[in-house]
């Protein structure tokens, strides 16, 4: 990873004034020694000792052709305090030469060979079109060279034949010129590109440095290392690039990225995101401020991205003050190079997946063990309270199978021989293909995107436009995005500049509003058609289907109420629309050489809807219609419903905006030569602001009519009682739900940093941040961030220069704080005035306290220190960085126990500590064999984090099985109980003095934990890594990515040991009832890894049913289901050919790329017994294998 | 050029830094997470219900009302923490409770509200005179009520002897930073004296909504206090002015009906129970219930079920007193999933449908007729004091019962009556706190020696291998309960145990041949 990296355009210009310096001072230098007075005592030595001497004395460089070097005569002088133009003038014209002197160079020709000559002169510019001086201009095969003065131009005499002349510059790509035959002088303009192999830049988005000069730890991803990818999305493009980064699955296609761990319990944990300097807005992702818009990745198109840098530590990171203790991702995008010729690109993808695996989303057991295992519960009592929860009652949700077990064995409705054929039918039914066929889809994702860039004069601009739709995996799923970004730069005068930027994300989402849990709420047997295509019947998870059936339908507004599940995914579904808008405007003062006055100010806004329709051919909408109508309780309609007929309707709307202006002074210079000086001084300003709300829900709504809003107040209903129409706002309320959130910051920073001579370099930070989100009180409002770090590039010591095995080698130190906003806490009591129901007792809306207050409510601050390696050995061939760090966070909002006479037992306060220690390893190589190369980049984390202080009395039992947060240990720690296997026929766990205790014995609740719990390690693996190795064969190129997690655990499913009830929802049996019951329906016995069906206790009585709830108590709790959740999964293939370019030489056409990629192909190895992935164990969504083809042309 | 920018650019920050404060001053959020600044805000809290309902886990059990016998433990195979501890007046269970004590909790819940209340009404920014009296004397009120009920249930009961033992911390504000220090039983009874007097400055003259304070309500809740504190002229003044409330009537229980319900026992046998026509009120409708001054109830936790003592039982006239015909279910116990035990009687009075059995505590007409009864009685004026009783059982006893009214031919014999009345109509907790009131007045033939026979409780768990009968003398200093040790924990130690010793209860080991 560390091979390619980008020059970023601000290095170039540190560069150019690097340069500009140095030349400046050389052509200084220059002049002043032709007048300068030398010694000089030479005796027939040859002419070039003679230019050695004079160089060692002035400094100055002499060019001669080498045929002429060798033919001149030995040159004797003995000059005292004689001037150099002296000195010259009369070795020169002793040889019968003449000599030109230009900067500090002197170039030397013969007059007798009076060659015929001409003379090539113009300019030498970057990428940008800023002049690039000291520019190296040679002709090949000669000596016969010059350089660029300070303004870039340059001239040099060449011969009249063919030739070729080079330009080479240090970070650009070389360039010849081929002249043909010719005695006529030629201006020549040349344009340098910069080089991507040699030099890395980090941008902290405030300022763009070196990686040489860079005292912190960062990770750079540039946009060959995006591309090669074709990703749909940047978060799946970054994921298992950067070590000490974690992305876990949102749940809509993207990720959410931890770095280092976390340290935060209560604050936003997710890292901030800087766009060309900018921090956007993050969507919130939980809490009351969960809405959909796309977050800030979600909104970048990863093909607009020019170069990513992550911000891991306190001296990267502490710029970005409160709001950068999660880390920083600053984000480069692409923009259009002054002078640049238009150029055009285009890309088109699709991609295919697998269907997802049904057995895998529902974990059900077959039929046939579902009724094995049910019918085992009716005959051996571990039913449910036959008699306290009546059949009669229509929220007693049941399966089909245990219906008509209650009608065989309870009530006794149906003979044991019907019950016996009916099930045995049931058994027979496998309903997976077609919920295959019928609810899930293949998915498609077809992205197509274009761009076009160039300038024309002083105004730069790249447009670019993204389209991708995408068709879902589930039935009723489809999305639409759109992306367009559109960058200009535009150069007012020699002093200001100014940018404007614009993006805009729209998306468009369908689906279903059925999902997962209701497709595993089918039991196996149940078909979603009948052999005539007509919708079968389906139990449903929440009413008693047999009392369903036996209402008189037929006087209330709906007469049919058969429920079907594919009836419902086809007549629910939910459409959710965002548009996100960003725009940027930066104006840059040039006041003197080296500073610069920067005033940025962006602007954001988000608008989203979301409408749920319900037509009156779902399940829900006959069931609510029905519902509010006034009924005897018995199945008779006593009137007409309360509400119309006709779909159901629910609108939702949000909208935000956010501006931030931020103002800063910048000083770049290069001080005599050795001293580099960075700096940066400034304010930021900013408010965010976001708003949402749920409409009335709309009743009746038909092709004649919009839909009307129910009453309020209480209306009669179908089983006898009332109710309040859902969706109905409070009196005096407009909406269902409002809610809104006003933030703002004010932040003041600067930054300085100071190398010497490329060696040493030490660094400085300081921000103060303050917001509305934090006391009144300025004490704790403002928050006081600063770093220091420093850093050696020992391999630029002198004595490191002569050898050649170590290229690079670097030393950083780096320790500061950084803070996080605690937006989840409030420095004084709050009330909620907002409940949605009245209180039923006085019949008023009642107000709650919300918050108890945190009076010290202040930041939350996290202290790190960082101590990095950067080497590049064996010539580039072998690179990498080390990094150790230790991140310290205190003053974290912890949810503390405090003496409940306060008002509450536990308050959420500023004085919990959490440590996070790591270390990170990146590691890459790369052979050439020749046509062939072979590199790849090896990245490794580990982390270890742990609950340092967090006040809180955890000898509780199940607190220890529940919390997240354990003092002593690290987040997310799981314990268990020793299983001790079975005794009397009850399940038993060890305490700690070896005695066994029985699960049904309570007392195992009051327990000292440590006398009973035992720590098993975490969910969180500490060790992750990530590999991709890069195969090439001349412009083809096949990548592999790697990634793997180690050194975590995992619970294994584990059946549910639940009773068959009739008590609240529908319950099936998963597929590990196969552990427990062999295929004929027989308990297996003697399992040891498992604790097995009750049969018999220890005096032959039958388990009672209070007893048996103790084994789905303590199923997850036990030793013997943690296992290893350690793997190595391949994620990723791809596959790049680059059409030879002679293809389309002298055409349009640049280039044209083909590519295909794998996605999701598999577990290379995993730990534990099962084989499965411990992020999607059975009964979630898993990725699927996605198969790829795509191509890309440029112009 | 250069200059222009550098003064703007000074401009621009220094207006910022004086500004910064205002511009931060922006409320984060609405809806959900307001400061308290507007009496829609003050009246939403004092409407929520969680303010005047009260819970009541271990003092159900503790009195001799509950008859929870072996055999049925044995049929339930399981009964929660509370239930066991209160029986068994287990201390060092309680005190090692890892999961708290809600009864403490939920009673400094409401301290809490009331304290901000009182703290922040100068903030509320549409405040108006009557306002801020009714909303002062309403927190007030509040909190007195929840430190009356927690100087019940935590302290020794008030006499002399005990006025300098600790009595509760006494929070005055929501600051973390108040001293949680227990402060002496009799500053802790002068300060809900304090609390009771300010909520006498109530505009509201008579009762109107029953949860909020009104002068009857402050009155009835005065004659309690002074009824408990043995200073019975003024608890008959106040009784007496609170029965002068004309919105707080008797219930005439020859008026209810019955609710009936079908059950069927574990054994499969059914039976239609009859549960009482209160037992089937709505939650607003027992708020409204004409004879509260103050709708507060307590809670009864789900499992802890009022099964009656056969003491109890006995206490009623079987045929004529509609309370045991209402109350006393017959074969209700089957719905706890237990049968076999005579009559499977359980006491069903109030019930709300989500939190299940309910027993008034807030002050009620009988309530100040009984204790108008009991202080003229004690005073001497013991034939007077029976009219107030018979004024009760005219609401209570079977419309043409030949025994309705009750007489007395001593002061003794009129208080003995007056105290079964008062036992029949407020079994539970109020008899729990009259247990501890008896012992400590002046007189000692009304004291109440609590036995019974249960199994070894230790660690929260019964040891069904071993039973004891359970005696608590007289004066017992396990009448306080103990408080759970984490909160001592929390409060740095400023909160400090109840004393207690080996003589509190009494434990005998019952033979194995009783035993059977």
């Amino acid at each position: 990873m560390a091979k390619k990296r980008n020059l970023k355009i601000m290095a170039i210009r540190l560069c150019v004034a690097l340069m500009l310096l140095m030349a400046s001072s050389s052509v200084v230098l220059a002049q002043k020694s032709l007048d300068d007075r030398v010694n000089v005592s030479l005796k027939s030595v040859s002419i070039k000792t003679f230019f050695d001497e004079m160089n060692r004395q002035t400094g100055l460089n002499f060019i001669c052709n080498a045929d002429e070097l060798k033919s001149l005569p030995k040159v004797s002088v003995n000059e005292r305090s004689a001037t150099v133009r002296d000195v010259l003038d009369q070795v020169f014209g002793q040889m019968g030469c003449s000599y030109t002197v230009q900067g500090s160079i002197v170039t030397v020709s013969r007059h007798a060979s009076a060659q015929k000559s001409r003379t090539v002169y113009g300019y030498v510019k970057d990428d940008e079109g800023e002049p690039l001086p000291g520019v190296p201009v040679k002709v090949k095969g000669t000596d016969l060279q010059t350089i660029t003065d300070a303004n870039g131009y340059y001239r040099l005499k060449v011969p009249a034949g063919e030739c070729q002349i080079e330009y080479s510059y240090i970070g650009m790509e070389s360039q010849t010129l081929k002249l043909a035959k010719g005695g006529s002088d030629q201006n020549r303009s040349i344009r340098l590109t910069s080089d991507n192999t040699l030099n890395e830049v980090v941008v902290t988005g405030y300022q763009t440095i070196s990686k040489e000069r860079a005292t912190g730890a960062y990770t750079i991803i540039d946009k060959d290392d995006l591309s090669k990818r074709h990703a749909q999305n940047l978060a799946q493009a970054l994921d298992g690039l950067v070590a000490g980064m974690q992305g876990n699955d949102n749940g809509r296609g993207g990720k959410n990225f931890t770095i280092r761990g976390t340290s935060t319990m209560n604050a936003d944990n997710t890292p901030l995101v800087v766009v060309d300097g900018f921090p956007v807005t993050d969507n919130p992702s939980s809490g009351a401020d969960t809405n959909p818009n796309l977050n800030a990745l979600e909104r970048l198109n990863p093909d607009d991205i020019e170069s990513i840098t992550f911000l891991k530590d306190a001296a990267a990171a502490s710029i970005w003050g409160a709001r950068s203790a999660n880390g920083v991702i600053v984000i480069t995008t692409k923009k259009a190079k002054k002078d640049q010729n238009w150029s055009v690109e285009a890309s088109t993808q699709v991609s295919v997946g697998e269907k997802q695996s049904v057995s895998h989303l529902t974990n059900h057991a077959t039929s046939a063990q579902m009724i094995n295992y049910e019918r085992w519960c009716f005959e051996n009592g571990m039913l449910g309270s036959q008699y306290a929860g009546s059949m009669s009652s229509l929220y007693s949700a049941l399966t089909q199978s245990q219906l008509l077990m209650y009608k065989g064995y309870s009530m006794g409705t149906i003979t044991k021989d019907a019950m016996n054929t009916q099930l045995a039918q049931l058994a027979s039914i496998n309903n997976a293909s077609q919920i295959k066929k019928y609810m899930l889809k293949t998915p498609v994702v077809s992205q197509t995107q274009g761009s076009i860039s160039g300038s024309v004069g002083d105004w730069t601009t790249r447009a670019s436009l993204m389209y991708q739709y995408d068709t879902g995996d589930f039935i009723g799923s489809r999305g639409n995005l759109w992306n367009i970004d559109w960058n200009n730069n535009y150069k007012l005068n020699k002093y200001i500049s100014v940018t404007v930027a614009l993006n805009l994300v729209n998306s468009d989402k369908h689906s279903s509003q059925i999902g997962i849990s209701d497709l595993a709420n089918l039991s196996p047997y149940e078909m979603l058609l009948n052999d005539d295509g007509s919708y079968a019947q389906n139990f449903h998870s929440s009413y008693n289907s047999d009392v369903l059936s036996q209402f008189n339908w037929s006087g209330f507004t709906y007469n049919n109420m058969n429920y079907n599940l594919l009836q419902e995914a086809r007549h629910r579904r939910e459409r959710i629309s965002n548009t996100q808008m960003r725009t940027q405007l930066g104006l840059e003062f040039r006041i003197i050489d080296g500073l610069k006055f920067n005033s940025k100010f962006q602007y954001e806004s988000s608008r989203y809807t979301r409408k749920d329709v319900n037509d009156e051919e779902s399940f829900y909408t006959r069931y609510a219609v029905n519902y509010y109508t006034s009924g005897d309780g018995q199945g008779n309609a006593l009137g007409a419903s309360a509400v119309p007929a006709g779909a159901i309707v629910v609108n939702g709307k949000g909208s935000g905006h956010s501006a931030l202006f931020r103002n800063d002074f910048t000083f770049d210079k290069v001080l005599a030569e050795k001293h580099a000086i960075s700096a940066v001084v400034g304010n930021e300003i900013s408010n965010y602001y976001l708003k949402s709300h749920t409409n009335p829900y709309l009743y009746g709504v038909t092709a004649s009519s919009a839909g009307t809003v129910g009453a309020t107040g209480y209306v009669n209903t179908m089983d006898g009682s009332t109710s309040t129409i859902s969706g109905v706002p409070v009196t005096g309320k407009q909406y269902v739900m409002q809610s809104w959130n006003h933030n703002r910051f004010v932040s003041f920073y600067g930054n300085v940093s100071y190398m010497y001579d490329e060696r040493y370099g030490l660094s400085a930070s300081a921000r103060s941040d303050a917001s509305n989100l934090v006391t009144s009180k300025p004490k704790y409002r403002w928050s006081p961030l600063w770093s220091v770090g420093a850093m050696w590039n020992m391999a630029n010591e002198k004595w490191m220069k002569e050898q050649t095995a170590v290229n690079r080698l670097t030393f950083r130190l780096t320790y500061g704080k950084n803070g996080n906003a605690a937006s989840q806490s409030s420095a004084r009591t709050t009330i909620n005035t907002n409940a949605s129901s009245i209180d039923e007792s006085t019949g008023y809306y009642p107000g709650t306290i919300y918050d108890y207050g945190n009076p010290t409510l202040r930041w939350e601050k996290t202290a790190i220190t960082n101590v990095g390696i950067d080497f590049s050995l064996l010539d580039n061939h072998i690179y990498g960085s080390l990094d150790y760090y230790n991140k310290k966070s205190t003053d974290v909002l912890g949810t503390v126990s405090i003496a409940s006479v306060n008002g509450t037992s536990s308050a959420t306060f500023n004085n919990a500590e959490l440590s996070n220690r790591g270390f990170e390893a990146s590691l890459g190589a790369s052979a050439d064999m020749g046509d062939f190369t072979l590199s790849g980049t090896l990245t490794y984390a580990y982390n270890k984090n742990k609950v340092t202080k967090l006040y809180t009395e955890m000898t509780n039992v199940s607190d220890m099985l529940n919390s997240y947060y354990i003092p002593g240990y690290p987040m997310n720690s799981i314990f268990t109980f020793e299983y001790a296997g079975m005794d009397k026929g009850i399940p038993c766990v060890y305490d700690t003095d070896g005695n066994k205790i029985s699960i049904n014995d309570f007392s195992l609740w009051y327990m000292d934990y440590h006398k009973v719990l035992h720590y098993q390690g975490t969910y969180v693996s500490p060790h992750t890594a990530g590999l991709n190795l890069d195969l090439r064969w001349k412009s083809l190129s096949l990548t592999a990515y790697l990634n793997g997690r180690f050194g975590g655990k995992m619970l294994m499913p584990t059946f549910a040991y639940n009773y068959v009830d009739n008590f609240g929802g529908k319950v099936n049996v998963s597929a590990q009832v196969a552990d427990l019951m062999d295929a004929n329906g027989k308990v297996i016995t003697g399992l040891t890894d498992n604790m097995p069906l009750p049969t018999v206790d220890g005096d032959g009585n039958a388990i009672q049913l209070n007893q048996y709830t103790a084994w789905a108590l303590f199923r997850r709790s036990l030793d013997i289901r943690v296992e290893d959740a350690s793997y190595i999964y391949l994620s990723e293939i791809d596959l790049n050919y680059s059409l030879p370019a002679n293809l389309f030489s002298g055409r349009w056409i640049k280039s044209v790329d083909l590519y295909g990629k794998m996605e999701n192909i598999g577990l290379l190895w995993s730990a534990n017994s099962k084989h499965y992935h411990p992020d999607y164990l059975p009964g979630s969504y898993q990725p699927v294998m996605t198969f790829t083809l795509g191509a890309s042309i440029k112009f | 050029m250069k200059t222009t920018i550098y003064h703007a650019l000074t401009a621009v920050a220094l207006t910022m830094l004086c500004s910064c404060n205002d511009y931060l001053d922006t409320t984060p959020s609405k809806g959900d997470n307001e400061v308290l600044n507007n009496s829609e805000q003050v009246e939403a809290l004092f409407n929520n219900s969680d303010i005047f309902t009260a819970k009541a886990v271990m003092t159900v059990p503790e009195s001799d009302d509950i008859g929870l016998t072996t055999d049925m433990f044995d049929a339930m195979g399981y009964a929660g923490e509370n239930y066991l501890n209160g029986l068994s007046y287990d201390i060092s269970g309680i005190e090692n409770n890892v999961y708290g004590d809600p009864i403490w909790e939920n009673e400094y819940n409401k301290v809490f509200t009331a304290n901000l209340i009182m703290n922040n009404v100068e903030e509320v920014t549409d405040l108006t005179d009557a306002k801020r009296t009714e909303y002062l004397a309403q927190a007030h009120f509040l909190r007195a009520m929840a430190m009356w009920n927690l100087v019940n249930t935590y302290c020794e009961p008030y006499a002399e002897a005990n006025l300098q033992k600790p009595g509760l911390p006494l929070k005055t504000s929501t600051s973390y930073e108040e001293s949680l220090s227990r402060a002496s039983l009799k500053d802790t009874y002068d300060f809900i004296l304090a609390d009771l007097t300010e909520a006498l400055k109530t505009n509201c003259a008579d009762v109107d909504k029953r949860w909020w304070v009104s002068k009857p309500a402050v009155e009835a809740m005065l004659a309690r206090f002074y009824l408990f504190t043995q200073n019975y002229k003024s608890a008959a003044e106040y009784a007496a002015q609170a029965l002068q409330s004309s919105a707080t009537t008797l219930q005439d229980f020859n008026e209810l009906s019955f609710s009936p319900s079908p059950l069927v026992s574990p054994d499969g046998v059914a039976d239609t129970v009859k549960y009482s026509g209160l037992y089937s009120l709505s939650p607003n409708e027992m708020t409204v219930y004409p004879e509260n001054y103050y709708s507060q109830y307590f809670n009864v936790e789900s499992g802890l079920y009022l099964i009656p003592s056969e003491s109890l039982i006995a206490l009623y006239d079987h045929d004529n007193d509609l309370r045991y015909q209402q109350f006393f279910n017959r074969n209700a116990l089957w719905e706890a999933s237990i049968s076999g035990f005579g009559d499977n009687i359980i006491y069903h009075k109030f019930h709300h449908y989500l939190n299940g059995d309910e027993i008034q505590s807030g002050p009620t007409v009988p309530e100040m007729l009984l204790t108008e009864a009991e202080v003229l009685a004690r005073q001497g004026e013991w034939q007077s004091a029976m009219t107030y009783v018979n004024k009760l059982r005219e609401a209570r006893i079977l419309k043409g019962a030949a025994d309705i009214n009750l007489t007395a031919t001593s002061q003794q014999e009129a208080v003995t009556q007056i105290l079964d009345e008062r036992h029949r109509e407020m079994p539970f907790v109020m008899r729990w706190f009259d247990i501890r009131r008896l012992a400590y007045n002046e007189t000692t033939y009304d004291d109440v020696t609590v036995k019974r026979t249960f199994y070894a409780v230790a660690n929260n768990v019964a040891n069904t291998s071993v039973k004891y009968i359970y005696t608590l003398p007289v004066k017992s200093k396990r009448y306080a309960q103990p408080i759970v040790n984490s909160e001592i924990t929390r409060s740095s130690g400023q909160i400090v145990q109840n004393d207690y010793d080996d003589t509190d209860v009494q434990k005998t080991a019952v033979t194995t041949d009783e035993n059977q």
